[in-house]
């Protein structure tokens, strides 16, 4: 479509070009990208989009917001209830294929997708580690063992995280056998966190045996 | 045959530098700061709450949502190693929590679990996109109830141009707004216009 010079495209031209008629390189491309009101346009428009029609961004009951809030009026110090994470020690896995002799329990585990096997010997704890992802159910599988230097040193923490979020913790003994099934994303880590304050790390995008 | 030039990527409405920063109000809470926690209550409220409903949670589980994603982020508040990533912390968390009670609910009617993960998942955005699309939601629904001070007719007409499903009949909404159908037109071009400087403004 001809333009006279410095005439903007109608609101009907952007929406249809949002709509998928638009090119990179089109008429309409290279008006918006030197003109900055129908930059602005489109991004009100691509905002209206988002997430698609019908979709209200709305807020929650006052009622439930306020008892939110009161979680922190409960106990000024609740929050602090937990130790900060140490500074992470991110371990080298080696593979401790031979010693899953150990970890019969896996055999009855769902098994479509990838399966990691991890562990080794780190100060303050030897580990074993075996982890399944399973991609249909975006869930993890993990087993294993650990055992402490010192034996009978204290309780271990196992934490289940993606990115900060600890999607699971588990508080095991010198040697239990533990096995937690959680929902995870690709990009899940374990940490164990012994009674020494050491932190042992996996990462789930780590090496496959 | 020649390829088809790509889709250029449209732009997006700029998410305003939040202030207090995420990790300043952590920090006042870990400090014991009540009024921090409200605040972070209020700033990601609406986000837990939008995201259940997404995620076609009934009004009585999204309630359970709620309160399990606060309850949760308050329990972990000194174990988040980076604040600034709050928001993804929330939205994974709400999805997580959302996941796991429809899971239950299909438990408890002996209903087959995986049919309904896939449909929940399946063809859904990440949690990167869908917080991305939230995010961009929420801005414009500040921007939309800022227009409505202004032009009250002109934040209704968008409302009913570009987020009612379905989207009323021309004739529908010029008799709704008091409008002739004629005018539907400019007066949306107004309101766009009002609504771009808004939110601009805001950036």
């Amino acid at each position: 479509m001809s333009r006279r010079p410095g005439e903007h495209p109608t609101t009907d031209e952007w929406i249809g070009w949002l709509e998928g008629a638009g090119r990179s390189g089109d008429a309409l491309d290279r008006h918006r990208q030197s003109c900055r009101a129908c930059e602005g346009l489109l991004a009100v428009l691509s905002g209206f989009r988002a997430g698609g029609p019908g979709v209200a961004f709305g807020a929650p009951p006052e009622e439930l917001r306020a008892r939110a809030r009161a979680l922190a009026g409960s106990s000024p110090q609740a929050a602090p209830e937990r130790e900060p994470l140490p500074p992470l020690q991110p371990a080298t896995a080696d593979d401790v294929r031979g010693a899953l002799g150990d970890l019969g329990e896996m055999d009855d585990l769902p098994g479509d997708g990838r399966e990691l096997l991890l562990g080794g010997e780190y100060p303050g704890a030897q580990v074993h580690l075996a982890a399944r992802e399973l991609p249909a159910r975006g869930e993890v599988v993990l087993a294993g063992k650990l055992w402490l230097e010192e034996p009978g040193g204290g309780k271990i923490e196992l934490l289940l995280l993606q990115e900060d979020h600890v999607l699971c913790r588990e508080e095991l003994q010198d040697g239990e056998f533990f096995l937690l099934r959680e929902l995870a994303e690709p990009g899940w880590a374990v940490e164990f966190h012994l009674p020494g304050g050491e932190c042992i790390r996996f990462d789930g995008a780590g090496p496959t045996p | 045959m020649p390829r088809r030039p790509a889709l250029p990527r449209p732009p997006a409405l700029q998410i305003p530098v939040p202030d207090p920063s995420h990790r300043e109000l952590v920090e006042r809470t870990r400090a014991g700061d009540p009024a921090a926690w409200d605040q972070l209550v209020d700033r990601f409220g609406s986000l837990v709450w939008s995201i259940a409903w997404r995620e076609g949670m009934p009004a009585e589980d999204r309630e359970d949502v709620f309160q399990h994603v606060f309850t949760e982020l308050w329990m972990s508040l000194r174990r988040l190693r980076d604040p600034e990533r709050l928001p993804m912390w929330i939205a994974r968390a709400t999805r997580r929590h959302c996941i796991k009670l429809a899971r239950r609910r299909r438990r408890e009617r002996g209903e087959p679990v995986d049919s309904f993960q896939e449909q929940l998942r399946d063809g859904g955005p990440g949690p990167e996109e869908e917080l991305h699309s939230l995010q961009q939601r929420e801005l414009l629904e500040r921007g939309l109830h800022h227009l409505a001070r202004e032009d009250r007719r002109g934040a209704r007409l968008l409302r009913m141009l570009f987020l009612s499903d379905p989207r009323p009949a021309y004739r529908d909404i010029g008799e709704e707004l008091g409008i002739p159908v004629g005018s539907i037109g400019p007066t949306r071009q107004r309101a766009l216009e009002k609504l771009r400087t808004i939110l601009e403004a805001s950036a």
